[in-house]
């Protein structure tokens, strides 16, 4: 019986010239990483025209007329920052939507601190969204605006909908999660064995360190070694690397996240799944997804190893608006805001479901009533 | 990996690139890790690491605390006391400016 050839001189001979390819790649990568990049991150202009504690509410300059006359808010998780939305140019949910005539707000959650701890959902979405809500509301004499949420943000927006819905025109949900009952993704798992109260009693707010080594921890071989010889295997690509670097900027920037927040987004969301099931109480009152009937459209991503489809698709059924559209994309939690493909398919058709949204332009009573009302005094 | 590796072997279709091997280990390591990872036992473990950590933690500063009663300086409890008493007149305020709006 012969045995079988293992080809260890092609093998060899070609981890040779792969060497030398490898420091050619070195010189080159020498000679990029040592002229300046440009990896700023977050550029489109903006104003900050609202804020109250640490959160700001940012409006960007428009550069097309605008098309969509009702403005709309984007919420961003308290995970990570919202600069996600504007990393790079001409990758760009925000230049999208700006280009499309939307007139664009955008939640700034800042950077928690120790005094925040006791912050928790109703503080959030009832106090500084709301406040936002009725700043934006005021300012374009308008019952309703559009709002759009991302990941947390999104079930915040959900909730803020179910108890507010008088206020909302148009609900775009993305990678927002409302189903905790599924084992599909690891954070699901995760969080079912955590005891929040204990967490937070010690720690007051969670470490947005820590919840960041907890993300590299899902996928270690991507994210820990995958995605750094990734780079080195492209390192002389002077484009290449200032996104690479721009990516890296926006996944450590992690903001500590408010302990109540952490406590009730573990135990009443994916340790007893009430939202879903309409049992959730923000302050005292149920938050009922039947009270959604305005226009939903919902996103998510088929590969999300964070919200997976599971986690978002029960939305869409549970609502009470007869205008629903669930839209699975063909990528993962961030690749719907940043990939090539995503920009074609996400940004664009949020702008033309809004657009055929749009006609019908619900104006407050009565400018003279408006204007009594006082903006609020923090305002900038 | 190895018997992976094994069965390419009987079959003569080894790779001849070192980056395809690469790409297998990866593919592999990832797999291990899911398992690992999605185990009752591993999510006991971290429940019962974290919880370990937490308690250590808190019991490290409330020696700290008692060590540094004698000291004129603020202590963390009495911090916390304060932002929750800031947190709750706060929330106060805005009610009743909604109120009063």
């Amino acid at each position: 019986m012969t045995q079988p050839k293992v080809p260890v001189d092609l093998i060899l001979s070609k981890l040779a010239e792969e060497a030398e390819k490898v420091q050619e790649r070195a010189q080159r990568a020498s000679d990029v990483l040592l002229e300046p990049l440009d990896t700023r991150i977050a550029v489109t202009p903006y104003e900050v025209v609202f804020q109250e504690d640490r959160v700001k509410l940012k409006h960007y300059r428009a550069v097309a007329d605008t098309q969509v006359k009702t403005p709309l808010l984007v919420v961003y998780a308290l995970i990570n920052r919202e600069t996600m939305l504007d990393l790079q140019p001409g990758r760009s949910v925000v230049e999208t939507f700006l280009s499309h005539g939307i007139d664009l707000y955008m939640i700034d959650w800042g950077y928690p601190t120790r005094k925040d701890k006791f912050q928790g959902f109703d503080d959030h979405i009832n106090g500084y969204m709301d406040g936002m809500v009725d700043f934006i509301r005021r300012k374009h004499n308008l019952e309703q605006i559009n709002l759009m949420g991302i990941c947390m943000g999104g079930t915040f927006c959900v909730i803020y909908s179910a108890l507010h819905p008088e206020k909302v025109k148009n609900l775009i949900t993305t990678v927002t999660p409302t189903n905790f009952d599924t084992d599909k993704g690891l954070l699901h798992i995760w969080m079912k064995g955590l005891d929040p109260d204990l967490l937070t009693d010690t720690y007051g707010n969670i470490s947005g360190d820590v919840m960041n080594f907890g993300f590299l921890l899902l996928n270690p071989a991507r994210l820990m070694i995958d995605k750094y010889v990734g780079f080195f295997e492209q390192m002389e690509n002077k484009t290449f690397v200032e996104n690479f670097v721009r990516m890296e900027k926006w996944i450590f920037d992690s903001p500590d996240l408010p302990g109540e927040t952490f406590r009730q987004f573990v135990k009443d969301c994916y340790q007893k799944n009430l939202l879903i099931q309409n049992q959730l109480e923000v302050a005292g009152k149920r938050v009922d997804l039947k009270n959604i009937t305005m226009p939903l459209i919902n996103f998510y991503g088929k590969y999300d190893h964070l919200v997976p489809p599971e986690a978002c698709e029960l939305l869409s059924r549970k609502v009470g608006s007869k205008d629903v559209t669930d839209v699975c994309l063909d990528t993962g939690h961030i690749g719907i805001y940043v990939s090539s493909r995503c920009q074609k398919e996400f940004a664009p058709r949020i702008s033309s479901w809004l657009k055929e949204r749009d006609v019908k332009k619900k104006t407050r009573p009565s400018k003279k009533k408006a204007a009594q009302r006082n903006i609020p005094k923090a305002k900038i | 990996m190895q018997e992976k590796l094994g069965e390419m072997l009987e079959s003569e279709s080894l790779p001849e690139d070192a980056k395809t091997y690469y790409q297998m280990w990866i593919k592999t390591l990832e797999g291990h890790y899911m398992v690992l990872f999605k185990s009752p036992e591993y999510v006991e473990i971290l429940g019962k690491t974290l919880e370990s950590m937490s308690k250590l933690t808190k019991s490290r500063n409330e020696v700290l605390e008692d060590m540094l009663a004698e000291v004129p300086i603020p202590k963390q409890k009495e911090m916390d006391d304060l932002y929750q008493e800031l947190y709750l007149l706060k929330k106060r305020v805005k009610t009743l400016e909604k109120k009063a709006d």
